[in-house]
C-alpha cells in the first residue's frame, strides 16, 4: 500500500467502526427509544470537541469462539471533550455490540481514561448500556469491573463523578454507579439491579418486571440509588449539563463564578407570605427560590427522602449546598433516610469544597419501632457526623422549630457552623411545651386542685419562656436573629466573609462514618 | 399513650384500652376476655364511659380499604384532628383529607390522586401508627 493508500484506509476502517454493531444494530436501539453510545456523546459534548481514545482496542479473548465475533472498540466509547467549555472525560457503553457487554478491554479502556481525568482534573461521566459481563471472557469480565470499581473509588473527592444508566445495568455492573456521587437514570428504558427477575422468580418464586424492580421510578423514591430521572435521553443530557454547571472540574480547582444578575440587597417580603400562622406545613422549596439567584436551584434526590431537601443553587453568582427541612412531608422530622440523603449530600460538598447553607425547621427524629428497629441511631449519626466533619462554610438558618436531637444534628453552632441566624418564630429547645411541661411541672399539676388547667398553663409558660431563640441567642449558639425577608442579604454576606474560610483538623487516615 | 385496664362489672372480666387526650377519656376499645351471652356484654358497654355509644354513632368509618381502592397511609404516628372528606367525596389530587396531628404540627394529609373517597377508615380523636390507613380513594 502506498502512503495515501494507508491514510485511506485508515479513513475506511473509522467509518467502519463508527458504526459499531452495525445499521440494524442501531434501529433496534432507536426502535426501543434509545440512542448509539456515539449519539449520546455528541449530544453531550460541546460539538466537535470530543477526541475519542483506544477506537481499535480489541479482545484478545479467544475462548468459546469470542475471536468470531466482531466487537469493534470492544463495545464501549471512550475519550474526552468539552462541555459547556469545560473538560470532561468520558465513557459510553454501546449496546450495539455485544449488548454492550464487558469484556476485559472494554474495562480496560474505561479505566484508562478514568486514570486521565484524575491526573487532569476533570470531571468523569460513564453512561452505561450494557447487557453485563461478557460470560465468554469469564473471571477477565470479573476483573475490568473490579479494577472499574478501585478506580471509582481512588476518584471519589478527586473529580466528580457521574453515572447514567441508559439501558440495562444489571449485577455487579450496579456498583460503579453506586460508587459515583450522582447516578442519573432514563425512564422506561433504564433498569438497574443486582439480582434480575428470572434468577429472582427461580430462587424466591416471586414475579416481578424489570422496570418494578430497578427502574427510575424504584431508584429515585424508594431506593435513593439513582438521584434524578429524565423522561428521555435529550432531558437526561440538559441534567447533566446542568450539574456540572454547579460544579468544580476537581477537588482543588475554585468554584465556577457566574455573574450575579440577582442584586444581593433585594429583600424578600413574600416570605411572609409563606410562612402560615399556626401549626401548618409549607414547601420549603418556594422559601429556598426566595433566597438564592434567580431561583434557580438543581435538586439532588427530589423524589426520596421528600422530608429533607437537597439542592445546589447560586448566591452571589457562587454555588452553595443547600439542605433544608421539609415541613410539608412528615413534618420535616429527620428518620434514615433523609439522614442519608443529607449526609452524603453533606459530604460530597465538603469533599469539593462547595459552601453548606442549611435552613432548619425540624421537630425531631421521627418515632416509631420500624426506626428504631432499622438503625435510626446508627442512620441518624452520619448526619452529626457528615456536618462536624466539613471545613466548608457553614450556615445555619433557624426559621421555625429546632427540637432536640435534631435541632444539633442541623448543622448547629455546636458541630461546627460558622454562622447561625435564627427568625424571631424559631423555637429552639430541647423539647415540644407539650412533653416539657409534663416533666418540669409535673408536682405542680399533680398537686394542683385542676390539673388539666395547670397543664394548660404551665405549657404556655414553658412556650413563652424557653421555645424562643433568645435564649439560644443568649447563650451564643445563635449569632443574630434577624427578619426572615433579609435572610438572603444575612446568607450572602456570611458567604463572602467565609470565602476565605480554612479550618484545620487532626491528623488521620480518614475517620469511622457510622455506616 | 394508650393504657390497659381490665374492668370486672357484673362478675365479668372486660379489657378495656384508653389513651388521655387532656380533656376528658376516650374508650379505644372494649375487648370482652371471657366470652359472656350477649345481653351482659351490651349492658356493660353502656355503662363504659360515655365515649363508647359516641364512637358508635360517629359516620361511617370502616375497619379496611375496599379491594382495588389505593390506600392513603399515615406517614407517621400520631392524632387525627380532623377528617375533612366522607364515604363518597369526589377529591383531587392534592386536596386535603384529613389533618394529623404529630411531632408538633398540624400535618395536612393528600390525596395521591383524582378520585372518589372509597372508605374513611378514621375519625377525629384516634390515635394511629405510621402505615395505619386513613382513608382510601377509589
Amino acid at each position: 500500500m502506498t502512503f495515501v493508500d494507508k491514510i485511506n484506509d485508515l479513513q475506511d476502517k473509522k467509518q467502519k467502526l463508527e458504526l459499531g454493531g452495525g445499521k440494524e444494530r442501531i434501529a433496534t436501539q432507536h426502535e426501543k427509544g434509545k440512542l448509539t453510545a456515539r449519539e449520546r456523546i455528541n449530544k453531550l459534548f460541546d460539538e466537535g470537541s470530543f477526541v475519542e481514545v483506544g477506537t481499535f482496542a480489541e479482545t484478545s479473548c479467544i475462548d468459546f469462539d469470542m475471536q468470531k465475533k466482531k466487537a469493534p472498540g470492544d463495545g464501549v466509547v471512550t475519550g474526552y471533550g468539552t462541555i459547556n467549555g469545560r473538560p470532561v472525560f468520558a465513557a459510553a457503553q454501546d449496546f450495539t455490540v455485544i449488548a454492550g457487554s464487558l469484556g476485559g478491554m472494554h474495562a480496560k479502556k474505561i479505566v484508562n481514561v478514568m486514570n486521565m481525568a484524575a491526573k487532569t482534573g476533570a470531571p468523569f461521566i460513564a453512561l452505561n448500556d450494557s447487557g453485563g459481563a461478557r460470560i465468554e471472557e469469564g473471571v477477565e469480565a470479573l476483573g475490568g469491573y473490579g479494577d472499574i470499581f478501585k478506580m471509582n473509588t481512588m476518584l471519589s473527592g478527586v473529580v466528580p463523578q457521574i453515572t447514567v444508566i441508559m439501558g440495562p445495568c444489571a449485577g455487579g455492573a450496579s456498583y460503579s454507579p453506586a460508587l459515583s456521587d450522582f447516578v442519573f437514570m432514563v425512564e422506561n428504558t433504564a433498569q438497574m439491579f443486582i439480582t434480575g427477575p428470572s434468577v429472582i422468580q427461580a430462587i424466591t418464586g416471586e414475579e416481578v418486571t424489570m422496570d418494578e424492580l430497578g427502574g427510575a421510578k424504584i431508584h429515585t423514591t424508594k431506593s435513593g440509588n439513582a438521584h434524578r430521572s429524565f423522561e428521555n435521553e435529550d432531558q437526561c443530557f440538559d441534567g447533566i449539563k446542568k450539574l456540572l454547571s454547579f460544579l468544580p472540574d476537581n477537588n482543588l480547582a475554585g468554584l465556577p463564578q457566574y455573574e450575579c444578575t440577582d442584586s444581593l440587597n433585594r429583600t424578600a417580603e413574600a416570605i411572609y407570605d409563606l410562612i402560615p400562622e399556626g401549626k401548618s406545613g409549607y414547601d420549603v422549596k418556594s422559601l429556598i427560590l426566595q433566597i438564592v439567584d434567580n431561583a434557580d436551584i438543581f435538586e439532588i434526590h427530589p423524589d426520596f427522602a421528600q422530608n429533607v431537601v437537597t439542592c445546589f443553587a447560586r448566591i452571589n453568582g457562587k454555588t452553595v449546598g443547600i439542605v433544608a427541612n421539609q415541613p410539608n412531608v412528615k413534618a420535616g422530622c429527620l428518620d434514615i433516610d433523609a439522614s442519608d440523603k443529607a449526609a452524603r449530600f453533606v459530604r460530597f460538598c465538603d469533599s469539593f469544597n462547595v459552601p453548606l447553607v442549611t435552613l432548619t425547621d425540624v421537630p425531631g427524629y421521627l418515632p416509631g419501632k420500624d426506626q428504631e428497629y432499622d438503625g435510626i441511631i446508627r442512620h441518624g449519626a452520619k448526619l452529626l457526623y457528615a456536618f462536624s466533619e466539613a471545613t466548608v462554610p457553614k450556615i445555619n438558618v433557624i426559621t421555625g422549630k429546632a427540637y432536640g436531637g435534631a435541632y444539633i444534628a442541623m448543622n448547629s453552632k455546636h458541630l461546627g457552623a460558622d454562622i447561625v441566624y435564627a427568625w424571631p418564630s424559631a423555637e429552639i429547645a430541647v423539647m415540644g411545651p407539650d412533653g416539657a411541661a409534663n416533666i418540669i411541672f409535673r408536682k405542680d399539676i399533680k398537686d394542683s386542685s385542676d390539673p388539666v388547667q395547670t397543664r394548660k398553663d404551665k405549657i404556655q409558660e414553658y412556650t413563652d419562656k424557653v421555645t424562643n431563640p433568645y435564649v439560644a441567642a443568649s447563650k451564643g449558639f445563635v449569632d443574630d436573629i434577624i427578619d426572615p425577608a433579609q435572610t438572603r442579604q444575612y446568607v450572602a454576606a456570611a458567604l463572602e466573609m467565609l470565602s476565605s474560610k480554612s479550618e484545620a483538623r487532626p491528623k488521620k487516615k480518614h475517620g469511622n462514618i457510622p455506616l | 399513650m394508650m393504657k390497659k385496664f381490665l374492668i370486672s362489672v357484673n362478675g365479668n372480666q372486660y379489657e378495656v384500652e384508653v389513651e388521655e387526650v387532656g380533656n376528658g377519656q376516650s374508650v379505644q376499645s372494649v375487648q370482652p376476655i371471657r366470652v359472656a351471652a350477649p345481653a351482659p356484654a351490651a349492658a356493660p358497654a353502656a355503662k363504659a364511659p360515655a365515649a363508647a355509644p359516641e364512637a358508635k354513632a360517629a359516620p361511617a368509618v370502616s375497619k379496611s380499604a375496599p379491594a382495588g381502592a389505593e390506600k392513603v397511609s399515615a406517614p407517621m404516628p400520631g392524632t387525627i384532628l380532623k377528617v375533612v372528606v366522607d364515604q363518597g367525596s369526589v377529591v383531587k389530587r392534592g386536596d386535603v383529607v384529613c389533618i394529623l396531628e404529630a411531632m408538633k404540627m398540624e400535618n395536612e394529609i393528600v390525596a395521591p390522586k383524582d378520585g372518589t373517597i372509597a372508605s374513611v377508615n378514621v375519625q377525629p380523636g384516634a390515635s394511629v401508627n405510621a402505615g395505619d390507613i386513613l382513608v382510601s380513594i377509589a
